[in-house]
């Protein structure tokens, strides 16, 4: 039987019908459910959180989301081992949530900052960026690449940059996760890093959970790419991020 | 000197409602909330030039087209006493100078930007209560205004 993987949809998400078709086109059974039908979330294999702008970005990006009913399902899924991806909003969503710092006691430890260069807003950031995983073998979605992989990605957002306290940041460098950089693999400033930070992308729950702000969905097949791509070779592609979340369902 | 202009948007400030909402739900102490974007600018320029400066570029600073002024208010009617947070970014978050500040304020070299939240409560309720429960909570519950991983927050205006 087909797994079942739940995309859900906010008031404000605006990318999960192309979300879904990716999951349809990699075996995956991709039901869109809205953020008022929790009970529909028990019979997932797995969740995916689009993006988009949530509540319209209101006080800050994903915290009105993260306060819905449907995140108490959400969460006991994920506890419970299922894997879930949050792209973009869907990565803020899950950040303000608590679940890509596996955070207990309901402890702020984890926040999305808005884009800065230097000291500099740069606000809303819409390009295409390189990134490359970090410890991409200690997580099971990640699993398929490896740390020489540079993919290019769409990154699409005006909060992105992560913040972490002292306890993620001395975790960080053991922690599955994907960071920014140019078509080598070295790192940079804007806009090269899109937002400030180095780090794109944050697992948890032992690498089954994947909060990245750019856009694997719109990067994954080749007539996404724009045309100054088309004549590089990429030794990587995002098929294996889904090839892998396929095989965790 | 350091001089600060609090820009309110229009009344429906959605992101104002939407706040109120989700801390309404945790406590019937709060009335009504609003929101101010705040600019910072250290200059040695009179008040009556600084407010040539902001009217100047006033569309930029507020596309809703409201209100702006120098001091944060004026309140709904003289009998309130609201409370006054502002959240600001831990690390100063400048915003590109339009180029009337250039032209009217040319020793200002940094705008930094902020929110200032004003909380109207009722009879009873402390400026620190409204800091520390609705703003500054380290609880994923309540405290929505203000992410203490990257953000700080004080009291402006008191009762």
């Amino acid at each position: 039987m087909t797994p079942h993987v739940a995309v859900i949809q906010f008031p404000g998400s605006n990318c999960e019908y192309e979300t879904a078709r990716v999951l349809s086109h990699f075996g995956c059974n991709p039901k869109i459910i809205r953020w008022n039908e929790p009970d529909l979330l028990q019979d997932a294999n797995g969740y995916v959180l689009p993006g988009g702008f949530s509540f319209q970005d209101r006080v800050r990006s994903g915290v009105m989301a993260s306060h819905l009913p449907i995140m108490s399902q959400l969460s006991a899924g994920i506890k419970s081992g299922k894997p879930a991806i949050g792209i973009c909003n869907g990565c803020q969503i899950l950040v303000e949530s608590g679940l890509l710092s596996e955070s207990n006691n309901d402890q702020i430890d984890l926040g999305m900052a808005k884009n800065m260069s230097g000291h500099t807003s740069i606000g809303f950031v819409c390009d295409w960026v390189y990134v490359r995983p970090v410890h991409p073998e200690k997580s099971p979605l990640l699993r398929y690449f490896t740390p020489h992989d540079v993919l290019p990605i769409a990154t699409s957002h005006a909060e992105g940059r992560f913040v972490l306290n002292h306890v993620l940041e001395d975790r960080l460098s053991d922690t599955p996760h994907w960071v920014y950089c140019d078509e080598r693999g070295q790192f940079g400033d804007f806009p090269i890093t899109p937002n400030g930070g180095s780090v794109a992308g944050i697992t948890a729950y032992s690498g089954r959970v994947l909060g990245i702000m750019p856009h694997p969905e719109r990067a994954i097949f080749d007539w996404q790419l724009p045309w100054h791509f088309k004549h590089q070779t990429f030794p990587s592609s995002w098929e294996k991020l889904m090839v892998a979340f396929r095989e965790l369902l | 000197m350091t001089t600060t202009v609090y820009i309110g948007l229009i009344q429906s400030d959605l992101h104002a409602m939407s706040a109120f909402e989700v801390i309404s739900s945790h406590t019937d102490q709060l009335v009504a909330l609003r929101r101010y974007r705040t600019l910072s600018f250290v200059t040695n320029a009179p008040v009556g030039v600084c407010q040539q400066a902001v009217a100047a570029c006033f569309e930029w600073v507020n596309p809703n087209k409201s209100r702006f002024s120098m001091n944060v208010g004026p309140w709904e009617s003289e009998v309130e006493k609201p409370i006054v947070v502002r959240v600001q970014p831990t690390v100063p978050m400048r915003v590109t100078i339009p180029l009337p500040f250039q032209t009217l304020l040319p020793d200002v070299d940094e705008v930094t930007e902020s929110v200032s939240w004003v909380f109207y409560v009722r009879e009873g309720v402390q400026a620190n209560q409204v800091l520390s429960d609705w703003v500054m909570s380290t609880r994923r519950g309540v405290g929505l205004l203000c992410n203490p991983i990257f953000e700080s927050a004080d009291i402006l205006v008191g009762v």
